[in-house]
C-alpha cells in the first residue's frame, strides 16, 4: 500500500501527482499554419529531486537573490498507467501503441506486482482515494514539463503528494533505472 | 576396479543432469508456447456465437482454445475488460489521448 497525502502543499513538490498534463510531441509551422500535436496524460508523478525544486521555488518566489544558477527549466515527470489497462497491453492504445500483454498469475505479472521489474513500479493506492486503486509508472516513458507550466496548474489539477519514505523508493529505483549499462550480447 | 566404477557412476550423474537440462529446457519452451498461446488470444475481441471477427472465427474456436490451455482465456478477460470498466466508471481514469491542434497564424498588415 502506497502512503499518500492529499493536501495540497505551497509549491511542486517530488512526489506529487497530477491529473491531465501534456507532453508536447510537435509544433510546426508551414506557411503560417501551426499543428500542434500534444499527448494528454491522466496521471503523473513527478521525479525531479524535492532539493532542486524547493531552491527553484525559494529563487522565484521568496528570495531576493539574483543569482538564478538555482532555476530550473522543465521537471521530469512519469506517467502513471491504469494498471488493468496496462495488464491487458491496451493502457496507450488511444496513441496507437500496442504494449505488452502481460498474463496473471505468470511471473512477469507478478515481478511487476513485486517491483521486481526495473522498468515499472507498480502502486497501490489507499481505499477511498480519489483516484485508481491499482497504477503503475513507466519509468521509460519519463518527460519533462516546463516548471511554469506545471506551477500554474498545480492548484488544480493536484491529486495527492506520496509520502516520503514511498517517493524516495520510487525516486531511487528510477536513478537505478536510468543509470542501467546495456551491455552487448554475444552473438 | 573400484576407480572405474566411480569414474563409470559419475558419467551416470553427468549424463542425468544432462537429461535435466534438456527437461528444463523442454519446459521452458513449452512455457512460452503456453504464454504466446495466451498472448494471441488476448490480441482478438471475444465475438459473440455465431458471428466472425479478425482473428477468432466462432465460439467454437474459442472453446477449441480454451480446452487446448485448459483454462479459460476468454473468461479472464472478459472479468478483466469488465473491471477496467467499472474502475472508470468509479474513478474516471482513461487512458493518455494524442490531441492535434490545427490554426492558422494572422499578420497584421499594416
Amino acid at each position: 500500500m502506497t502512503w499518500i497525502d492529499t493536501n495540497l502543499s505551497e509549491r511542486v513538490s517530488q512526489g506529487d501527482v497530477y491529473k491531465d498534463i501534456e507532453l508536447i510531441e510537435s509544433a510546426n509551422e508551414i506557411d503560417g499554419n501551426i499543428v500542434v500535436s500534444k499527448i494528454m496524460f491522466p496521471l503523473i508523478v513527478v521525479l525531479t529531486q524535492d532539493c532542486d525544486l524547493k531552491f527553484d521555488y525559494d529563487r522565484r518566489y521568496e528570495t531576493k537573490d539574483k543569482n538564478e544558477n538555482k532555476l530550473l527549466l522543465s521537471v521530469i515527470v512519469a506517467p502513471i498507467y491504469n494498471f488493468e489497462h496496462f495488464v491487458l497491453g491496451e493502457h496507450l492504445s488511444e496513441i496507437k501503441f500496442r504494449m505488452e500483454v502481460f498474463r496473471k498469475e505468470a511471473t512477469p505479472y507478478k515481478n511487476i506486482k513485486n517491483n521486481q521489474n526495473p522498468r515499472y513500479h507498480y502502486l497501490e493506492f489507499e481505499k477511498g482515494t480519489n483516484i485508481i486503486k491499482t497504477g503503475v509508472i513507466d519509468f521509460k516513458h519519463y518527460f519533462t514539463v516546463n516548471i511554469l507550466y506545471l506551477e500554474s496548474i498545480r492548484k488544480t489539477n493536484f491529486v495527492c503528494k506520496i509520502q516520503p519514505l514511498f517517493r524516495e523508493d520510487i525516486s531511487q529505483r528510477f536513478a537505478s533505472f536510468l543509470s542501467r549499462i546495456g551491455l552487448p550480447t554475444s552473438s | 576396479m573400484r576407480n572405474n566404477d566411480l569414474d563409470n557412476s559419475n558419467n551416470n550423474l553427468e549424463i542425468t543432469s544432462d537429461n535435466n537440462k534438456e527437461k528444463k529446457q523442454e519446459i521452458e519452451i513449452k512455457k512460452d508456447l503456453y504464454e504466446k498461446k495466451e498472448e494471441d488470444i488476448l490480441e482478438y475481441p471475444i465475438s459473440p456465437p455465431g458471428t466472425t471477427t479478425s482473428g477468432i472465427e466462432s465460439e467454437k474456436d474459442i472453446k477449441d482454445l480454451q480446452r487446448e490451455q485448459g483454462t479459460s482465456g476468454a473468461k479472464i478477460i472478459k472479468e478483466t475488460e469488465r473491471k477496467v470498466q467499472i474502475e472508470e466508471k468509479l474513478y474516471g481514469i482513461s487512458k493518455p489521448k494524442r490531441i492535434i491542434i490545427k490554426g492558422k497564424i494572422f499578420h497584421d498588415m499594416d
